[in-house]
């Protein structure tokens, strides 16, 4: 089946002549139809515009004109790329309607690569979260047990890649969001060194954590999708002016002598025994391909949770101040609102006190404040507010600046052990997908699912998540590697070792 | 949410545990030097387009309730 086909089997095919463009992203439109009302990997699915491009890309290569590195295979988006014209949801309720005026850097590099865009995943509003139970726009299940969660905040981009329904999807990591839905569904996700990809036009969450990335079902599929969108961009100024290597001509030479480190904390109570056999028994496989194995200490890593959630709901509390209903977005309905404030004026006044009076909202703080309140779900808000506390005078000290500080101390514990290592190799995740409402009560466990992945972000580095085994009930375990800074080629080469030694990432996922 | 917030704030309170004396604060991933470019007129999003987003406009300004009396 067409579906079964990795991206880059698709594109030997497509580049032959086998097959065309139309007939794949046909097959994945009929898996999605087939599929998602089940899984809701997609909040929005653009069936003719995605058989118009696909038609036209297979005229312009049938026509011998040159093509895009990508050309006719479908990609799918996690919805917090703008892209011109089209609803870019960030799955929220304040941007349900937004249709960015222009694209980001990375939908005009898969344009100009020649990819046909299937549809916008679903995720977890503005990124926060770890289950996609956060979207205000839809449910995402995970296709390997329909009454669990897809990790988040990728899920929808991770679910429609373990699903067959489309071969490549872009997704974006602040604290784990690629690698932890890749993780916990079966699939390959890789959250690149941060600005290895230009955040123009990515839905900021917290600027200094956003990468954008590939999830994919193999290490090849990601080099190839990751090597069309990496590169400087002089609309973002974070990002990085080096050249990009062909990554997925590399991806397939095998690294002699790779030298990895273990983390003994990883191992720590907490983590799942089965999810804990299946990383040392892909530690084994590494060793049986030549690697070496030693042990490194991240002593800060325990720290990373903590820091992580006051720089991240900070900085979100910054970025998100922009939805203010007056430049794009949600806005109250403003006859009602000065109805309202009309209401409460007029009670007060009847009531005589003065000072409540004086202190009531004008209409126009009334206005931001109903337009944010009806439009941003209670994670969004538990952020915000956290972010405005740590950020307060008196407190900005003792919460803000010392994260920044024990950021340097996981930056720094991950340069002492990238002297020793090339690789650190761990877990993704303590334990296989949890049960959809299992944590919704408890924000604080939801964020303790983190753990193995904040560091990375904090100290910038890139991580990748890979297929390492399956739980006694069936369910995806991921492995992860991380390098040191602008290791993509390394890591990428890596996991493809593995994935040659091992058909974890081929397993599919019982759907009918 | 109270609730949630006490122990959320009770949870990151933990980096009090740290001596961070002496330890400069990462605000960035990669520690960029100031970025420039030329400080040029160049192209950009044309007004209608920007305005076109916007609930509320005059096909000129943003409007807003308004703010100064009644």
């Amino acid at each position: 089946m067409l579906t079964d086909l990795s991206a880059t089997h698709l594109l030997a095919q497509l580049e032959a002549g086998e097959v065309t463009s139309v007939e794949v992203t046909q097959a994945c439109l009929d898996r999605i139809d087939r599929h998602d009302g089940a899984m809701g990997a997609f909040l929005r699915v653009n069936r003719q515009r995605a058989l118009d491009d696909a038609l036209a890309i297979d005229q312009k290569r049938r026509s011998g004109r040159a093509v895009g590195r990508l050309a006719g295979l479908p990609v799918a988006v996690k919805d917090l790329l703008a892209t011109r014209g089209e609803i870019t949801s960030c799955g929220s309720r304040m941007l349900a309607d937004f249709r960015p005026p222009y694209d980001a850097t990375v939908i005009a590099r898969l344009r100009a690569a020649d990819a046909v865009f299937v549809g916008k995943t679903n995720m977890d509003e503005f990124a926060m979260g770890g289950s996609t139970e956060n979207s205000a726009l839809g449910t995402t299940r995970n296709p390997w047990d329909r009454t669990r969660i897809p990790g988040g905040s990728s899920g929808g981009s991770a679910t429609c890649i373990a699903a067959r329904m489309a071969p490549l999807a872009i997704g974006s990591d602040t604290g784990g969001s690629i690698r932890q839905p890749a993780a916990l569904c079966g699939v390959t996700g890789f959250k690149p060194t941060y600005g290895r990809v230009s955040r123009f036009g990515l839905v900021a969450f917290a600027s200094s954590l956003d990468q954008i990335g590939p999830i994919a079902r193999t290490a090849e599929d990601a080099a190839l999708l990751l090597e069309v969108t990496a590169g400087h961009d002089p609309l973002d100024a974070t990002s990085i002016d080096q050249p990009v290597p062909a990554y997925s001509a590399s991806v397939r030479q095998p690294l002699a002598n790779l030298r990895l480190g273990v983390v003994p904390e990883h191992f720590d109570k907490g983590l799942d025994p089965e999810v804990e056999a299946a990383i040392r028994e892909a530690i084994r496989v590494y060793r049986s391909l030549g690697a070496s194995v030693t042990e490194v200490a991240l002593p800060h890593a325990k720290y990373g949770v903590a820091a992580y959630y006051i720089i991240a709901p900070s900085e979100a509390s910054s970025n998100l101040a922009r939805y203010d209903g007056v430049h794009y977005g949600h806005r109250t309905d403003e006859r009602a609102m000065l109805a309202e404030l009309a209401d409460e004026r007029r009670a007060l006044g009847a009531g005589g006190d003065a000072v409540a009076l004086a202190r009531l909202d004008n209409a126009l703080v009334r206005m931001y404040r109903r337009s944010r309140s009806e439009s941003f779900g209670p994670e969004v808000k538990r952020r915000i507010m956290l972010g405005t506390y740590a950020l307060s005078a008196g407190y900005y000290d003792a919460y803000y600046l010392k994260a920044l500080k024990v950021r340097r101390l996981i930056r720094q514990d991950y340069d002492a052990a990238f002297c020793q290592v090339d690789l650190i190799i761990g877990p993704v995740t303590a334990t296989p997908a949890f049960k959809l409402g299992e944590k919704a009560d408890d924000p604080l466990a939801m964020y303790l699912v983190d753990l193995y992945t904040v560091g990375a972000n904090l100290a910038g580095v890139p991580g990748i998540s890979i297929p390492c085994g399956t739980s006694s009930t069936g369910l995806p375990i991921g492995l992860q590697l991380q390098g040191p800074a602008l290791a993509e080629e390394c890591l990428l080469r890596a996991a493809h070792m593995f994935q040659q030694a091992t058909d974890w990432h081929q397993r599919r996922p019982p759907l009918p | 949410m109270t609730t949630q917030l006490g122990q959320i704030v009770e949870y990151v309170a933990q980096l009090s545990e740290l001596d961070t004396t002496d330890v400069e604060p990462m605000a960035h991933a990669i520690e960029l030097q100031n970025v420039f470019r030329d400080d040029a007129v160049r192209p950009s999003l044309d007004r209608a387009d920007a305005l076109g987003v916007a609930p509320h406009h005059d096909g000129q300004c943003y409007l807003v309730p308004a703010v100064l009396g009644d």
